[in-house]
């Protein structure tokens, strides 16, 4: 046992001691960015020729992507970091507290994919215009703007506020259809929201903490209860 | 091991490591959402449409049905009512996907090696015409096989300009056409039906491959099959080498070169007297030779004895000649007598329901109109690439004196120059058209997606054109020609089609037209009499060592040169990638000293090649067989990129006889093979059976000869066997059982797994290092030798093991057994170590040595349900869990378990393979039918011996060989 504490520690310690010379490295890097970069660290020196023998003519006909050890953090937000999931500043202030909450408009009117498909969609601009063809389009500068996105034929570009990685699989109409409220995930948009904002971190462990007992499992499989939850702790449940 | 197991090193590492990294955080950049505007009505995103709509990959013209995710299709599948493709699409329409995004594709019109707008593009034509017409030039449309609306129109518009229509297929029908005039004086190419043939001999056709039309490769499948039919045909082949098709064969025969009417001649003579045969073409063959004959090909007379017999007794039936069969025509002449005397015709070769040719024209024909190329005022090109596929003295010749040269084509060719105009007439996704391929098949293609590029059809072009040239115009007789080709379309399938049904209402009629992908009708197969009286001449032996070209089973003729698909899955038959080779017979490859990788220069009289090479063991010595489809000049990047094109060893349009030498050259710097070794080198990989035991097993594996006893299964019930113990499988244990005896190895799995996986494709020089990406490696082994090659094919995948190596040696847990038996792998977990690679007996994992990316616009047709890997990341099969996924869910929504209809075909290479070879299932239902495959007295793992309980079974391949062990020797 102590033997074994001792060498993951002894790994621990050498891990840190590269991670924080390859921090150093990146950090300086960043620093003096136009003189470093001829004698900078370049992996391309490392890693066999790529595919076109190293012959940048060839690039463009199997085109790797650039190889990027750390990504550059601007403009990012974090998955799953609440404190750093901001108000986004989207095209149009658009109020969820005004219309799922007060108007009592329902949320499968706009989201109308959410219990039909994987996505549950961010609705067409032709949806917004169902109503605000006749409610005030002339005296409030965010319907001016509305309008102007829908007569131009261009889509609306809306900040994603809920973004999973690619490698994930989430399936909305599983989860609706499943009993699960919209609100367990997106929080109270109806009460809380003018600006939609993420209130959960959407890490893994968030969404095992409801995949391993979430009560709607035993109220819909009763007898096969058990069995589902070990379905929903599958990793190829919810991974490309 | 109780005191710190490894969660709990994990944990220690995690939290301290944590302290020293404390500043990564996984980040994200932020994304648009970009919702419609409106949305169009058959679109829910998330939800794929498909659309019924027609293959363009060769001229068999299948059905197809294209999957449209978020408006782009991402993939292509068979269509299931189309009774030529039955569901099942090959490796050419699989790739011809990629033609719609070809990162290659015109934007726009050009005109003289400028973009132009399209009234500037067709102006320019028109004005072309007018001059050709006024200075009593001749106007010439020359393309690709069209039928229906698509060819009338043509028709209509060019003849309107006094112009001639003139189609012609590379790979075309014609010397079968010719003989089946001249012996029937019928001008079709017959139909032959494989499935109820006790034997099948061919002549050299490669109709299980390139000859597109998949109903051959079902034919034949079932054929082979002795659950259905009660009996295995045998396949006779009688050529100078092995085709794609060939290396099915039982039986090898290699006649001198030019010898194989006689051959076929001789057979039917032999033949005719032993059944008594006084039909009308007994005296045809009563004055012939048969001895002399079959002396002068150089065959045993005990085969031909042989074969005789068999002929004598079942139902057979005769294949004709291919493109590296000399004397085409007179072998086809001889095949069709040799059918007469069997008895086949009207049984087993049938007109009626055959290629429709109506309108093809013959090459001399075409050469004719070339020869004369100085009096062509404009040449409109349909697809065709003639500077490609036609001999330098006729098409690259022609091209230079052509007065205007107006192509119809997305993409670049060797054929169009700078000074052509271009009118690009996108893809079959992207416009509406219509093929009668088959007579009575009426298929009907629709735009299943907005255009990429600016284009138009080339009938909404030529209507363009008309409207310009004041042609057509509304008259008191006519109503003269339609606006748009939708329209022209619709009243010609009102006329032509909808008129022969009795259905009673146009529109219903189109709505259902355009939902099942076109209206088929049954025409009645017919026999034929025999009208020739005097044979001709059977053409000479050749002599010395003779030029073969045989087409690439996926580039076919060279028009998906362009496509990374087709370079880079591998032939089946050499397993090479990526440029052009010669086969040569192991003698003359030690005779020259060629080693591995060495290239050889092909001479003629019209030119010479630097080629590549693959040692085949079936070729003769004095053959030497060249690819087509690599070697373009100016047809986009990929075509452009390797190899060199045969055709320009050719003087004439003969693929076959032309005088050749051979010599050593420098090294080949881009082909590379991908399937490894030639045999098995004494393992038993794949297995055998004698036909003669089938029908007398009792149960799995009980007449498969194991050459390492399979696993008893009272050692694993009592514990003795197995470490771990058995995973569950609650309600699903997916499963996949492979034919091997079915199995022609087409390639199409490889196809439709690259464009269903979006599995990277590498190109050359990553090939060459071993760094192929495919998921199903199409193993080809070769164990017999002489008249018995006995070659066989097996597609290996990941086989989804139950105690599967890869698992327990994944450091982070990557890869395990999930509750429905699959051997899930999560790339983002994945670190790379390769260990599981490494400790798979199967090779079936893929290593990610880069981050390929896909040229734009390549990447708008990956598949959005699975990831694109990156570097540092294993990837392998999971038997599509993306679409067992959506049907799990689909299920889910009415609380059932997936029924196994809806599974049968369920992954990509399960729904493409045109031999129905692969068997998808839940083999924890005792009912299912891949639970009942499992259960065949010819079923086996491969490799069971090493006890990992594969998800896989492969039933295997019957053989009529009389040879005794024929399963590979010991060790």
């Amino acid at each position: 046992m102590r033997s074994q504490i001792l060498a993951a520690l002894c790994f621990v310690a050498l891990t840190a001691v590269g991670l924080t010379l390859g921090l150093v490295g990146a950090e300086s890097h960043a620093d003096e960015s136009a003189q470093e970069e001829t004698s900078s660290f370049d992996i391309r020196d490392v890693i066999p020729a790529g595919p076109s023998g190293n012959d940048p003519s060839k690039d463009e006909l199997f085109p790797l992507q650039p190889y990027a050890l750390i990504p550059s953090l601007e403009g990012q937000v974090a998955y799953g970091d609440v404190d750093r999931a901001v108000e986004l500043e989207q095209p149009i202030a658009y109020s969820h507290k005004l219309h799922a909450g007060t108007l009592e408009i329902a949320c499968e009117y706009c989201h109308s994919g959410a219990r039909r498909s994987i996505h549950a969609g961010v609705p067409e601009t032709g949806t917004c215009m169902n109503c605000h063809k006749v409610i005030s389009t002339t005296d409030r500068p965010e319907l001016v703007k509305l309008v102007e996105y829908y007569n131009s034929g261009e889509p609306i570009p809306w900040k994603k506020v809920h973004d999973l990685p690619d490698f994930v699989y989430f399936s909305h109409k599983r989860h609706v259809r499943g009993g699960v409220k919209c609100q367990e995930c997106h929080g109270e948009v109806q009460d809380d929201m003018t600006v939609a904002t993420r209130v959960n971190t959407l890490q893994m462990g968030w969404c095992l903490d409801c995949h391993r007992d979430h009560p709607k499992v035993d109220e819909n499989y009763g007898a096969s209860a058990e069995l589902r939850r070990a379905e929903l702790k599958d990793c190829l449940t919810c991974h490309k | 091991m109780a005191e710190l197991n490894r969660r709990d090193f994990l944990k220690v590492l995690g939290i301290s490591g944590t302290a020293s990294a404390c500043s990564i955080d996984p980040v994200t950049p932020i994304e648009n959402v970009l919702p419609y505007v409106v949305t169009p009505d058959q679109i829910i995103p998330g939800i794929a449409t498909w659309f019924a709509t027609q293959c363009n990959g060769c001229e068999a013209g299948c059905g197809v049905m294209a999957k449209n995710r978020e408006g782009r299709i991402i993939n292509i599948q068979g269509n299931p009512e189309h009774p030529t493709n039955k569901g099942s699409i090959c490796a050419k329409g699989v790739s011809d996907l990629q033609a719609s995004y070809s990162p290659d594709r015109f934007d726009g019109p050009m005109v003289g090696g400028k973009a132009a707008s399209w009234d500037d593009a067709l102006e320019a034509t028109a004005s072309a015409v007018k001059a050709a017409q006024v200075a009593g030039k001749k106007i010439v449309w020359l393309g690709r096989k069209r039928t229906g609306a698509t060819a009338a129109m043509t028709d209509e518009i060019i003849g309107a300009m006094g112009g001639t229509v003139l189609r012609w297929e590379p790979l075309g029908t014609e010397a079968l056409r010719a003989a089946a005039k001249a012996v029937f004086g019928i001008d079709e190419a017959p139909h032959y039906a494989l499935d109820q043939a006790h034997t099948v001999v061919s002549f050299g056709a490669d109709f299980l491959n390139s000859w597109g039309n998949p109903s051959h490769a079902r034919g034949f499948a079932e054929a082979r099959d002795p659950s259905l039919c009660g009996f295995v045909t045998q396949f006779w082949t009688i050529e100078g080498r092995l085709s794609n098709t060939g290396v099915n064969c039982d039986v090898h025969l290699s006649p001198v070169p030019g010898t194989e009417a006689g051959l076929a001649l001789a057979t039917a003579k032999l033949l005719a007297d032993k059944k008594g045969y006084t039909g009308r073409a007994a005296s045809l063959i009563a004055g012939i030779d048969a001895e002399a004959l079959i002396g002068a090909a150089g065959v045993r007379m005990e085969r031909i004895v042989e074969l005789v017999d068999r002929l004598a007794h079942n139902d057979s039936v005769v294949m004709p000649s291919g493109t590296t069969t000399i004397h085409e025509e007179a072998v086809n002449i001889a095949t069709l007598i040799l059918n007469e005397v069997a008895g086949n015709i009207g049984n087993s070769v049938v007109f009626g329901p055959t290629a429709n040719d109506t309108g093809i024209n013959t090459f001399a024909e075409v050469a004719a109109v070339l020869g004369d190329a100085a009096n062509i005022g404009v040449l409109f090109l349909d697809e065709l690439d003639i500077a490609y596929t036609m001999p330098a003295s006729i098409g690259r010749a022609a091209l230079g004196q052509i007065g205007q040269v107006v192509a119809f084509s997305s993409e670049p060719t060797g054929s169009i120059g700078a000074q052509s105009i271009v009118l690009p007439s996108g893809t079959g996704l992207e416009s509406w058209g219509d093929n009668e391929a088959i007579s009575g098949r009426h298929t009907l293609q629709q735009p299943s997606m907005k255009p990429l590029k600016d284009i138009r059809c080339s009938s909404d072009s030529l209507l363009g054109l008309a409207g310009l040239l004041g042609l057509g115009a509304a008259t008191d007789e006519t109503p003269g020609l339609p606006a748009d080709f939708a329209t022209y379309l619709q009243g010609w399938w009102n006329d032509n089609v909808f008129e022969k049904t009795d259905a009673p209402d146009f529109a219903k009629f189109w709505r259902n037209a355009v939902q099942t992908g076109g209206h088929f009708f049954d025409v009645t197969p017919t026999g034929a009499a025999v009208q020739m009286t005097r044979l001709p001449d059977a053409g000479a032996p050749a002599d010395g060592t003779t030029l073969a070209l045989f087409p690439h089973p996926f580039l076919y003729d060279g028009r998906h040169a362009n496509r990374t698909w087709a370079q880079e899955v591998p032939e089946p038959v050499s397993g090479l990638v990526w440029g052009t080779w010669a086969e040569l017979s192991p003698a003359t490859v030690s005779n020259l000293g060629l080693e591995e990788g060495d290239n050889v220069t092909l001479t003629t009289d019209a030119g010479s090649i630097d080629v590549g090479f693959f040692a085949s063991p079936a070729v003769r010595d004095d053959v030497v067989a060249v690819v087509m489809g690599n070697g373009h000049e100016g047809a986009g990047r990929y075509a452009d990129l390797t190899g060199a094109n045969p055709v320009n060893l050719l003087s004439e349009m003969q693929y076959a006889g032309a005088s050749v030498q051979v010599t050593r050259a420098g090294k080949n710097e881009t082909l590379s093979s991908q399937i490894g070794n030639i045999d098995q080198d004494d393992r038993p990989i794949t297995y055998l059976v004698k036909a003669k035991d089938v029908g007398t097993g009792s149960g799995p594996g009980s007449i498969v000869h194991l050459h390492h006893p399979p696993i008893d299964e009272r050692l694993t019930q009592a514990g003795l066997l197995d470490m771990y113990p058995e995973p569950e499988h609650p309600t699903y244990r997916f499963a996949l059982a492979i034919d091997n005896n079915r199995c022609n190895g087409c390639g199409a799995c490889e196809a439709a797994c690259y464009a269903e996986n979006n599995i990277a494709t590498v190109g050359p020089e990553q090939a060459r290092r071993g760094r192929h990406m495919g998921w199903i490696r199409l193993s080809r082994y070769w164990e017999g030798s002489g008249e018995e090659p006995d070659v066989r094919f097996q597609p290996t995948m990941c086989q989804q093991c139950s105690h599967a190596p890869c698992e327990g040696v994944c450091p982070v847990l990557a890869t395990y057994h999930n509750l429905d038996g699959l051997n899930a792998m999560i790339y983002n977990r994945c670190v790379g170590t390769r260990y599981c690679a490494n400790n798979c007996p199967y090779s079936a994992r893929r290593f990610n040595y880069h981050s390929y990316d896909w040229p734009e616009p390549f990447h708008m047709m990956l598949n959005p349900d699975v990831l694109t890997r990156t570097m540092g990341v294993m990837e392998k099969c999971t038997f599509c869990v993306q679409r067992i996924r959506e049907v799990k869910d689909t299920y889910r929504d009415v609380g059932q378990t997936v029924p196994d209809e809806a599974l049968l075909t369920l992954p990509a290479c399960a729904s493409a393979c045109p031999a129905e070879a692969i068997t998808f299932g839940n083999a924890k239902d005792p009912n299912s039918t891949v639970s009942k495959i499992f259960q065949d007295e010819r079923a086996y793992a491969m490799l069971s011996e090493l006890n990992t309980k594969p998800g896989v079974r492969y039933l295997a391949r019957i053989s009529h060989s009389e040879v005794e062990d024929g399963q590979g020797g010991g060790h």
